[in-house]
């Protein structure tokens, strides 16, 4: 079974069946396009860290033979796209704020859609029902809207809310 | 769940603010209504919409939607429609939102009454920021309000402008323009921002007038003269979807291995299968070849494209969502046959009857 050898941006080698991380669309074109066929051959990923690394594989292992996702329709509003999240995701993503955001961002750079989805999903679900004080709070996110800005967003919003 | 948490505490920037504005985008979109309009009291940058304006006025509404928009994209299911019957009823910083703006008087049906010009003269005053014109037979007292409109808004991405469809029966029973107005390309010369023009039903004038910067020509019922296609393809060099009437003289391979020789756009030897053309084979910097008034037969084809039309905005519109994002396409009709190049990849395809085909 080949494998192919991700680098982290701390410098560590983790070895990888490449059936595994095939759900990386960035990792896929690497193997495609470079002819990575010798199991020496090391892919360095600057921008995902040896712990961010673990939580990805664990994440893509589980997934490994789940049926590809079918391309989001650009025109597709988001919120009519579905928005269940499996138990064992939900368990899984129980982690610290600044290593859920990590994810987020290792999904990203990695282009695994179906962690991505599930990250942010997770974070939109932080922030759903929370008021603006609660969510500056919750992501350590300093106000720096004037009395006479806020107001103007809040008549603003009048204009856009349902009736 | 995660950990609601406060931040790391170490002073970095909070996490947040590491996201990339896509991503942002993406939670956001997975939020209601309500929550993604009160998190924008959070800070000025947690949301990276905009409050913007839509407005139309027709024979069936008069009618304003303020909705979230993002960098010119819209948030459709937040828009929020509100009728009015005069808009001196909506604030001037909800007029000075206004990005789009469709007014269409080509229905019969329309009344173009006092109330109507009150509020023309309204946009015109307040509404400064538009970023799109949509306009059905705005051709009264000689096109001077769009004009006008046009010239206070310098941001414009897209000008479309047309006149009223007709109906299959009014084709079947031979009815036509008349008296065909003009467009004048010169009115747009200012708008160094637009991307997207359409000229339907009018004839067109001065060309070479319109900034050099379009992504997108629809220019329908007058035929483009090789000279303008020449002109177009010359200067033109970002476009990628082009859909022109063209004479049947100018649309065959002919103008293509022109383009070619003189080597503009640079792709045209791709076009024709052409290898770049040496310099003994280069041909004059300027064509001669004569256009020719519309002949009987022409001028019978010409009823029929009004019909031929409408097949070609259905194809605009499928062409605006191509299989292949990168691809240049042109879409050259004439009034008898019309065919299409689409780039798929290095290969281009030829596809005919106005269709969209992702395989040869």
């Amino acid at each position: 079974m080949p494998f192919v050898n991700l680098e982290s941006s701390d410098g560590d080698l983790v070895k990888v069946d490449v059936d595994v991380i095939k759900c990386s669309v960035t990792i896929n074109a690497l193997i495609e396009h470079l002819g990575l066929e010798d199991d020496n051959e090391v892919v360095p990923l600057q921008n995902v860290g040896t712990e961010t690394l673990h939580k990805v594989l664990a994440w893509a292992k589980h997934h490994k033979d789940d049926l590809p996702s079918v391309d989001d329709d650009e025109d597709d509003p988001p919120r009519e796209r579905r928005t269940d999240i499996t138990t064992w995701d939900a368990n899984f993503i129980k982690m610290e704020q600044i290593q859920l955001f990590d994810l987020i961002l290792a999904a990203n750079y990695l282009d695994i859609s179906g962690l991505l989805d599930l990250g942010c999903k997770i974070v939109a679900d932080m922030i759903k029902g929370k008021t603006a004080d609660e969510i500056r709070t919750m992501f350590n996110i300093v106000n720096d809207l004037t009395p006479q800005e806020q107001e103007q967003i809040r008549k603003e919003n009048e204009w856009c809310e349902e009736k | 769940m995660p950990n609601g948490g406060g931040g790391d505490g170490s002073g970095d920037s909070p996490p947040w603010e590491k996201l990339p504005t896509e991503l942002v985008v993406k939670i956001l979109g997975y939020l209601p209504r309500a929550d993604l309009l009160s998190s924008r009291l959070v800070s000025k940058a947690f949301v990276p919409h905009v409050i913007c304006v839509r407005v139309w006025i027709s024979h069936f509404s008069k009618s304003l939607a303020v909705g979230l928009w993002l960098l010119g994209k819209s948030v459709h299911e937040f828009e929020q429609d509100h009728t009015f019957k005069n808009l001196d009823v909506v604030p001037d910083w909800i007029l000075e939102k206004i990005a789009v703006l469709s007014v269409d008087c080509g229905h019969p049906d329309f009344v173009r009454d006092e109330t109507f010009y009150k509020n023309l003269a309204t946009l015109q005053a307040k509404a400064h920021n538009l970023l799109g014109i949509f306009g059905t037979s705005l051709h009264f007292d000689n096109f001077a309000w769009i004009i006008d409109m046009i010239s206070r808004n310098k941001g414009l991405y897209k000008i479309e402008l047309e006149q009223e469809y007709l109906t299959d029966e009014e084709v079947e029973d031979g009815k036509m323009h008349k008296n065909l107005r003009y467009v004048d390309c010169n009115w747009m010369t200012g708008c160094q921002n637009l991307r997207d023009v359409a000229i339907l039903f009018y004839e067109n004038k001065n060309l070479a007038k319109l900034p050099p910067s379009l992504t997108d020509l629809t220019l329908m019922e007058s035929p483009v003269t090789l000279e303008n296609v020449v002109w177009i393809s010359e200067n033109q060099r970002e476009l990628r979807n082009c859909i022109i009437a063209v004479r049947e003289e100018v649309a065959d391979e002919s103008l293509l291995r022109h383009m070619a020789l003189i080597g503009k756009p640079g792709n045209a030897y791709e076009l024709v299968g052409l290898s770049a053309p040496t310099a003994e084979s280069d041909p004059p910097a300027t064509n001669a070849l004569p256009t020719q008034k519309p002949t009987p037969r022409v001028e019978r084809s010409l009823r029929q494209n009004a019909r031929i039309s409408r097949v070609f905005r259905l194809a605009k519109t499928r062409l605006a969502r191509p299989p292949v994002k990168s691809g240049q396409k042109w879409l050259l009709t004439t009034y008898k046959n019309r065919w299409q190049m689409v780039k798929s990849g290095q290969k281009w395809l030829k596809c005919k009857n106005g269709a969209f085909c992702d395989k040869e």
